[in-house]
C-alpha cells in the first residue's frame, strides 16, 4: 500500500527555520522530520511513498536524489570523471516526488497525486510535520473492519495547560495539572483512505479537512482510530526543540526502529 | 539571437536564504528571477542563453543541471538508486553557464562570453530586471539604427521614481509627470559583435555605453513605455511576488 505525505505547505508558523526550507525538511537529530515519518511506515513494511511537494520542493527532490550516495562510501576518480558508489545502506524505499503547486490546498494536492496512486483501492495519508508511534497494522485492521471510506487517527495531545473547575463564586473547586485525558480528541493525520475519497474532493480548491471531510462525516464514511500512544506535531520552534531533546535523550518514543 | 544574462554580482540578502545567493536566483512564485527572464525572452523565439555567473555560480549550474528533475515529477528507487522521470517538463533552451569571476565588471563579463556569441548580433540583460519589452520592436529599431548598441530605456520605477516638483516646491500631479521626459537605462541592450573591439578594460557596461559608445554616436535609444522593474530590494521582490500570485505579472506572456 502506498503512503502519501503532505509536504508542500509554507509552514508559516515555524518561521525561523522554514524561511530556509520546507517544514518537512526541518531536522530532528540531523534527519528531516519527513525521514522520521517514513521510517515509521517502513518499519511496518510500507516502503512506497508519494511526497506532495510545493514550497521549496526542489530541496526535497535534492535530498532523495542524493540519498543513496550519502548512505554509502563513494570513490570519485576526478581525472577519469568516474564515480564508484559502494554498497548503500539506503532504505528500500521508492519515493515519488510530485510538484503539487505552491499555494494548492490539501484536497488539490491529493488530486494531483491521484495518477501515482494508480489503481490501488486504498492508500495511506499523513502530514509531513507530525511524528507518532501509531501501530500501522492496528490502524489498518480498524479500517478494514469498519469498511468506511476514510479513517483518521485521533489522539489527545499532551496537555500544556492545567485545567480548573471554578465555582460560581469564583472559587477554584478543582485543579488538575496538564492532564492529557482532559484534552479534546484531535486529528493527528495517519489516515487510511479508500480511493472513493477522490469523489469527495471536488475541484481541489479547499482543505481536505473542510468540505471533503464534512461531506464524509454527513454520510457516515469517516471513522476515527483512537491512538493513546505518542504523537507530536511540529508547529513551532518550541515543539521542534522538544522533539530534538527527546531524540538526543535516546528515548524518542516514535523511534520504534533499530 | 542569443541572450547574455549578467548574473555574477555580489550576494543578495533580499531572499529567504540563510546564506547569500546570487540575486538572479531569488525566487518569484517558486522559480528564480533568472527563469522568469528566460521564459519571457523565449516567448520571442530566443532559445540560447549565456549566463555570466560569478558569485556562487555553482548554484546556477546546479539549477540547470537538475532542471528537468525540478520541473518534472520523479520517482527515486533507493534500492538500486534509479530515477524515473514522469511527464518530462522542460524547455527547448540551450543554456551556457560561464564563470566570469567574482570581481569582474559587467563589461568584462560580456567580453568573457565572446567565445559563445559568434558573429551575430546579441542581447544583454541584467539578471535582476523584469519587463514586458516588445522585442520585435526593439530589434527593428536596432536594425534601422545600424549602430553598435541599442540601449533600452524605461520609465523609472519602484521606489526611485522621479518626481516633478514645481518651483514653489510643490509636487506636480501624476498626469504632468507622465509627460515629463524622464527615462532611465533599463539595463538591457542589443549589441553588434563589433562591440568586442571596443569593450576592453574594466568598464561597467552602462558606463561604457553612456560614455564611450555615446561619444562615438554608436547608441540607438529605444524607449520602452511599459512595465520595467529591477529587483533592488526585498520590497521589489515582494511586489513582484504579489503580482505573480494575483495573476497580473506583466512579464508573464506565456501559458502554464
Amino acid at each position: 500500500m502506498k503512503v502519501v505525505i503532505l509536504a508542500g505547505g509554507m509552514g508559516s508558523r515555524i518561521s525561523e527555520e522554514s524561511r530556509f526550507k520546507p517544514k518537512p525538511m526541518i531536522e530532528i537529530g540531523e534527519k528531516p522530520i519527513l525521514w522520521h515519518i517514513m521510517k515509521l511506515y517502513s518499519f511496518f513494511g510500507y516502503n512506497d511513498f508519494i511526497i506532495c511537494c510545493g514550497y521549496k520542493g526542489y530541496m526535497i527532490k535534492d535530498y532523495f536524489v542524493h540519498y543513496y550516495m550519502y548512505q554509502t562510501e563513494s570513490t570519485f576518480d576526478l581525472g577519469a570523471d568516474r564515480t564508484q558508489i559502494g554498497h548503500s545502506k539506503a532504505e528500500p524505499w521508492k519515493v515519488t516526488l510530485v510538484n503539487t503547486g505552491l499555494h494548492t490546498l490539501t484536497a488539490g494536492r491529493l488530486l494531483k497525486v491521484k495518477e501515482y496512486i494508480g489503481e490501488d483501492e486504498n492508500f495511506m495519508l499523513t502530514y509531513g510535520d507530525g511524528v507518532a508511534n501509531v501501530s500501522i497494522p492496528a490502524l489498518l485492521d480498524f479500517h478494514w473492519k469498519h469498511g468506511k471510506i476514510a479513517t483518521l487517527t485521533t489522539t489527545q495531545p499532551a496537555g500544556r495547560f492545567g485545567t480548573l473547575r471554578i465555582g460560581t463564586d469564583g472559587r477554584i473547586e478543582q485543579f488538575k495539572e496538564k492532564a492529557r485525558k482532559d484534552q479534546s480528541w484531535v486529528n493527528a493525520g495517519f489516515m487510511v483512505l479508500n480511493r472513493e475519497v477522490f469523489d469527495y474532493l471536488g475541484d481541489g480548491s479547499e482543505m481536505l479537512e473542510d468540505g471533503p471531510f464534512e461531506a464524509l462525516v454527513r454520510r457516515g464514511e469517516l471513522a476515527a482510530y483512537r491512538h493513546n500512544g505518542f504523537w507530536a506535531p511540529m508547529d513551532t520552534m518550541r515543539e521542534h526543540d522538544d522533539l530534538e531533546a527527546l531524540w538526543k535523550s535516546g528515548q524518542a518514543p516514535w523511534k520504534i526502529w533499530q | 539571437m542569443k541572450l547574455i544574462i549578467l548574473a555574477g554580482g555580489q550576494q543578495s540578502t533580499i531572499s529567504n536564504e540563510r546564506e547569500g545567493i546570487p540575486k538572479p536566483m531569488a525566487e518569484i512564485g517558486g522559480r528564480p528571477i533568472l527563469w522568469h527572464i528566460m521564459k519571457y525572452f523565449s516567448e520571442f523565439g530566443i532559445r540560447e542563453f549565456i549566463i555570466c555567473g560569478g558569485y556562487k555560480v555553482e548554484m546556477i549550474k546546479e539549477y540547470f543541471m537538475n532542471y528537468y528533475i525540478y520541473q518534472s515529477d520523479i520517482t527515486v528507487n533507493l534500492e538500486d538508486n534509479s530515477i524515473q522521470i514522469h511527464k518530462k517538463h522542460t524547455e527547448d533552451w540551450k543554456v551556457t553557464v560561464a564563470d566570469t569571476g567574482i570581481y569582474a565588471s559587467t563589461g568584462q563579463r560580456v567580453s568573457r562570453a565572446q567565445e559563445f556569441i559568434g558573429d551575430e548580433d546579441f542581447m544583454v540583460t541584467y539578471g535582476d530586471c523584469l519587463s514586458n519589452v516588445q522585442l520585435p520592436e526593439v530589434l527593428k529599431k536596432h536594425q534601422e539604427g545600424g549602430k553598435i548598441c541599442t540601449l533600452l530605456t524605461a520609465r523609472p520605477s519602484g521606489r526611485n521614481v522621479i518626481l516633478s516638483v514645481s518651483e514653489e516646491g510643490e509636487l506636480i500631479q501624476d498626469s504632468a509627470l507622465e509627460e515629463t521626459d524622464a527615462w532611465t537605462s533599463a539595463s538591457m541592450y542589443v549589441f553588434s559583435p563589433r562591440i568586442f573591439h571596443y569593450l576592453q578594460g574594466s568598464y561597467e557596461l552602462d558606463y561604457f555605453v553612456k560614455g564611450v559608445l555615446a561619444e562615438q554616436k554608436q547608441v540607438t535609444l529605444y524607449k520602452h513605455p511599459g512595465f520595467w522593474l529591477p529587483v533592488e530590494t526585498r520590497r521589489d521582490l515582494v511586489a513582484m511576488e504579489g503580482m505573480w500570485n494575483a495573476g497580473i505579472a506583466p512579464w508573464k506572456k506565456w501559458q502554464d
